[in-house]
């Protein structure tokens, strides 16, 4: 009895904590998606699907919807990358303290800051990638003003900013693999490759889904760099679901709209990862625990 | 068994707190009614002795570059007069989403920048005091009126939506003012092939480029709010539009090469810098921007204004003019009659003075600018045209079709078909209307 006094008492912080700053707000932006606040009026009146069928009946959020795929490829490649250097970083090598913490703080710097940065970077007249190619005899690239060429930049810039931290993760996953498993893989005659793909990814299959996971919803929830760096031009170009929520509520005065927007992009991340956990866990994690219990 | 004790009292306790934290914000509104009635006493007082106006006022400026300069002096001068209001000042950034937060939790500032395009009718009512009876002595004031049709907030100035040119560098390359539009593509190329940018969009920045909605239509047409018509009509956008003429006015500029090299990566603080290093020929902007072209390389007299010639006609010298931001009183004020006193003061005796600071024309009626480049401005013969601003109509299918008009002008200057484009807009206008 008294033990479960303890335990509501200590609970009822935190679920209340979470109750108002979670599941309230997010009933209360269900509730916003069927009217038409605007935004500062205290009036707001209710308009039943009419925000719903806007959001799928606008083209420019599907053209936001499709550059967030690019975010998403992105964060593939950065996944693959980030899991090269990891392996290279596991094994013995010279100095790696110091090539773990070059790669990893990028993700240090505040992301504002880095938006910024890479504008003078990607710069058409002025940045030093496009004195670089004039240079070498090449035509400056539009790196931010063509329509596909803007978001492949703007998606390096996340892959630039992310891949340490995706190493990170790797890298603490590696470290965890028993080397006994290895060794007698190499006495059975093993090659490099039928190790990484019989011992190493089973291992980490976990943390391979988790940063897929990231991967997935960082993607989707693309953000920062789009509206700092071109706030979603040139025209739609590179705007992203998130600035498009954005530019719905200030911009158009409809935070009616732009909360349907929020609660569409909210089922669709739920319904990607749950997919996605399907894909990747295809027995392969329950394999991974077989071998941790084996 | 103590410790148990202990540790449900901690847990009461931060419970608690939490309770009480909430408790305290609900009973917050209950003095306010105090406080007014309180004020009202005071207001009694005052009748029989004249300026002992006091109390505290929040003044909010969307000028953060004024937040230590120009606002404490203006400050400092009032309270020579009505020493007992005390003024804090808050300047933002990202002002006017600011504005509509405050506007929607009802805890508007006392003295705040209201702007016509940025709010709505119903908004500017909701947030400000009227001040229809001020308002009889200014221009342009239509652009602040609420739904009621009553003002709420005074123009800081008027400006004209021309082009702000370098006169040192049009002297050193010997090309006059332009008067028709030839001439003024003419001039541009010239500039261009002395290196330096012949008509500066800042096209990245997005809001340069609403000038070609806002204001080139008017002036094409000759006519003002002439969009207006447009939420009449189902198709409107064909090419005697004057809507899609300013556009392909851009598009001309663009493809006779007279802007930047890629306009759509030129933001805007580059370019204001470039302008003030003396590399940019010709901006099509507001007069406000005048003063903030100055610099080290730019003196006031290297400065200029010139209508845009938006056609072969020397005659046709058409121009937008439109207030600028407005001062407006927030409502619910905790001091109405400190906030009263302060805001005739400021509009009365600081109007001239503000717009010389903002590089405005003043719109008080009668009151004169002296500056250089309005004398100049003044030669050429313009023609203003002040719109009474957007109907709720057009409002209505702009925000249903969700037509952003920066994203449009970008788009051009990237070099999207701008056929395919007014037929886009041709059919979603149609629908929006149909609803």
């Amino acid at each position: 009895m008294q033990q479960k006094v303890i335990l509501a008492a200590f609970l009822t912080v935190p679920v209340l904590l979470l109750i108002m700053f979670l599941v309230y707000p997010t009933l209360r932006l269900f509730y916003m998606s069927f009217t038409d606040w605007d935004g500062a009026m205290p009036t707001k009146n209710f308009v039943g699907m009419d925000n719903y069928v806007t959001v799928f009946t606008t083209p420019e959020v599907w053209l936001s919807l499709r550059n967030n795929l690019y975010y998403i490829a992105n964060g593939i490649l950065q996944n693959i990358i980030a899991l090269f250097f990891a392996i290279i970083l596991d094994s013995k090598l010279k100095g790696k303290n110091f090539f773990k913490a070059t790669i990893f703080v990028t993700y240090v710097i505040n992301s504002a800051a880095v938006g910024y940065m890479f504008n003078y970077v990607y710069d058409f007249e002025k940045g030093p990638l496009n004195i670089f190619l004039t240079m070498m005899g090449v035509e400056p690239i539009p790196f931010l003003t063509h329509p596909i060429i803007v978001n492949v930049s703007i998606a390096c810039v996340s892959l630039w900013r992310y891949t340490g931290y995706t190493m990170v993760l790797y890298l603490a996953a590696l470290q965890s693999v028993p080397s006994e498993l290895y060794e007698s893989a190499m006495v059975d005659g093993a090659s490099a490759w039928q190790r990484f793909t019989n011992i190493t990814i089973p291992s980490i299959i976990r943390v391979v889904e988790l940063n897929l996971f990231l991967c997935l919803s960082g993607g989707l929830q693309a953000f920062t760099e789009a509206f700092i760096m071109t706030k979603g031009g040139p025209g739609y170009d590179s705007s992203t679901f998130l600035t498009y929520i954005i530019k719905a509520a200030f911009e158009f005065n409809s935070f009616g709209l732009s909360a349907a927007l929020s609660f569409a992009l909210l089922i669709l991340i739920l319904v990607v990862t749950y997919i996605q956990r399907k894909v990747v866990l295809r027995g392969g994690g329950d394999e991974g625990d077989a071998l941790y219990k084996a | 068994m103590t410790k148990r004790l202990i540790a449900i009292a901690v847990s009461f306790a931060l419970v608690g707190s939490l309770f009480v934290g909430c408790g305290q914000k609900a009973a917050a509104p209950a003095e306010e009614p105090k406080k007014e009635a309180a004020a009202a006493e005071t207001k009694k007082e005052e009748k029989k002795e004249e300026k002992k106006v006091a109390g505290k006022l929040l003044w909010s400026s969307h000028r953060t570059d004024f937040q230590t300069t120009v606002l404490p002096e203006y400050i400092k001068e009032f309270n020579q007069q009505f020493p007992d209001v005390k003024i804090e000042i808050e300047t933002y950034k990202d002002y006017y989403d600011t504005m509509k937060v405050k506007m929607s939790s009802n805890d508007m500032p006392d003295i705040w920048t209201t702007a016509g395009d940025k709010f709505t009718r119903e908004q500017r009512q909701a947030a400000s005091v009227d001040v229809s009876d001020i308002a009889k002595d200014y221009q342009g004031t239509d652009l602040f009126q609420g739904a009621d049709n009553k003002v709420y907030g005074i123009p800081t100035g008027m400006s004209a939506t021309a082009v702000v040119y370098n006169k040192k560098l049009f002297k050193e390359l010997g090309i006059e003012v332009p008067k028709t539009l030839d001439e003024f593509i003419a001039a541009g190329k010239k500039i261009k092939a002395a290196g330096k940018v012949g008509l500066a969009t800042a096209a990245k920045a997005k809001w340069p480029l609403s000038n070609y909605w806002f204001a080139t239509p008017d002036t094409i047409a000759g006519e003002i709010d002439i969009k207006n018509k447009y939420a009449n009509e189902d198709e409107p956008f064909n090419p005697d539009n004057a809507l899609v003429k300013s556009y392909m006015l851009l598009k001309k500029f663009k493809d006779e090469g007279i802007l930047e090299k890629d306009p759509v990566s030129a933001d805007w603080e580059p370019m204001k810098k470039e302008f003030r290093a003396g590399n940019v020929g010709m901006f099509y902007l507001g007069n406000w921007f005048i003063p903030q072209a100055i610099g080290e390389a730019l003196k006031t007299e290297d400065v200029g204004f010139f209508p845009l010639p938006y056609d072969n006609d020397p005659n046709t010298n058409c121009v937008a003019m439109g207030p600028d931001v407005g001062w407006a009183m927030g409502k619910n004020s905790k001091a109405p009659e400190a906030q009263k006193a302060f805001y005739t003061w400021l509009v009365d005796t600081k109007h001239v003075d503000w717009a010389n600071k903002t590089g405005l024309l003043p719109a008080k009626n009668g009151a004169k600018a002296d500056a250089a480049w309005v004398t100049e401005f003044n030669s050429f013969n313009p023609k203003p045209l002040t719109g009474k601003g957007d109907t709720k109509e057009l409002n209505d299918i702009v925000n249903k079709v969700q037509f952003d008009n920066m994203a449009f002008a970008q788009d051009i200057l990237a070099g999207k078909d701008l056929n395919k484009m007014f037929a886009d807009l041709n059919a979603k206008w149609k629908k929006a209307r149909g609803k």
